[in-house]
């Protein structure tokens, strides 16, 4: 593990052995059971999380049931990172969809570290450029697309979502009733075959 | 080089957020270009390859797009706000969007050089960039989970609550767009709200 992210964030910026150090010294373990929850409703996130083993579900609650708003497996970070960087209650909730181990990284040393240098402000600046990018194309995704193109997106970008998750969680992702789901994979599969 | 008065709007917002020292204030007022847009004049247009940010001293502009062949409303941005597309900016891919005028604008413009450059030589503009581009970051996923969690109701509700001086100022159509709703169905939630 300590390779994985330590290659991971050579790769965003050109680290010292001894910041490398430093940056895995703050990462924290963690185990959750499956359906234990890591964030509540109206907590202040204050510690991302990268997953090591197991997955993770990010939603909120509505009138109308639970809206996914995303999800993470091994080597992916999550967290409300809204709520991490405003030190701010979060409206949403982050779920445990198996057990895990992950690792956490802390609010405050997430600060001591951009005071330690400037490479690690870089490397603040370019996660953040890079859930801004992710982000904003999800947005316009989700106002632009129909659920079959979303659905179908889904099933090129992250294929294996489809063998970790039921159907009622995809489809909540989707933004769409689980009936909805079924009736645009039969048109897929249809297309697919044809 | 620069009247020092285009500066003093961006100096007491830059300084909400971090405290340069003088030769640092001096690297940055040293990238720094006044412009001026005509109502209705474009800063950027599709397929531009956006290498700025924008800080607006006075006026409106707004952002929009083609999508599906219609022209829709992205966004409003005023007075003391940076703008630019930042998807754009960050890739140096070309630009879906559009920015235009909605009246007279008075404008400073940072080049992506110019801010590079100083990201690499100073902590503190490094510092800075980091905070600017959180707060957008924060920006983009608050209308996000907006979408995917509430009615256009309640999104023209916030959106009215937030922005009080736009909704007087900038056409109903445009507003309708900026929702992803038809102008009839904004006037018909205008009227509930």
């Amino acid at each position: 593990m300590y390779e994985v992210i330590t290659r991971s964030l050579r790769q965003l910026v050109d680290f010292t052995d001894e910041e490398l150090f430093l940056f895995m010294q703050k990462l924290k373990p963690l185990k959750l059971k499956k359906h234990e929850l890591y964030l509540k409703e109206g907590q202040v996130c204050k510690k991302m999380v990268l997953v090591h083993k197991g997955g993770l579900r990010y939603f909120s609650r509505g009138a109308k049931g639970d809206h996914t708003i995303g999800f993470a497996f091994e080597g992916e970070w999550l967290g409300d990172y809204e709520s991490f960087l405003l030190q701010t209650p979060s409206g949403c909730i982050i779920e445990a969809l198996e057990d895990c181990e992950l690792y956490t990284l802390s609010y405050l040393d997430m600060q001591a570290l951009y005071q330690h240098s400037q490479r690690f402000e870089r490397f603040g600046r370019i996660m953040a450029e890079q859930l801004f990018l992710a982000t904003a194309k999800s947005k316009s995704n989700l106002m632009l697309q129909t659920a079959k193109e979303r659905y179908i997106a889904l099933l090129t970008s992250q294929p294996q979502i489809f063998e970790r998750l039921p159907q009622h969680l995809i489809a909540s992702y989707l933004g769409i009733q689980p009936q909805s789901l079924s009736r645009i994979r039969a048109d897929v599969a249809k297309i697919r075959l044809t | 080089m620069n009247d020092p008065q285009h500066l003093e709007n961006i100096e007491g917002f830059i300084k909400q957020i971090v405290q340069p020292n003088a030769e640092e204030w001096a690297a940055f007022a040293d990238i720094v270009k006044a412009k001026r847009l005509k109502k209705k004049e474009l800063l950027l247009e599709e397929g531009q390859t956006c290498n700025f940010i924008a800080f607006i001293n006075s006026g409106v502009i707004r952002e929009y797009s083609f999508q599906n062949g219609k022209e829709t409303t992205v966004d409003f941005v005023s007075e003391n706000q940076f703008i630019t597309d930042y998807q754009s900016f960050i890739m140096q891919t070309p630009t879906m969007q559009y920015l235009e005028a909605l009246t007279d604008v008075d404008l400073l413009i940072l080049k992506k050089d110019g801010i590079n450059s100083l990201f690499d030589r100073y902590k503190v503009w490094e510092r800075f960039g980091r905070l600017i581009i959180e707060r957008v970051f924060c920006g983009v996923e608050a209308k996000r989970k907006k979408i995917i969690a509430t009615t256009h109701e309640e999104q023209y509700r916030d959106f009215a609550a937030a922005y009080p001086q736009i909704v007087q100022q900038v056409p109903q159509y445009y507003i309708a767009s900026y929702l992803g709703v038809t102008p009839e169905h904004l006037s018909r939630i205008r009227k509930k709200t």
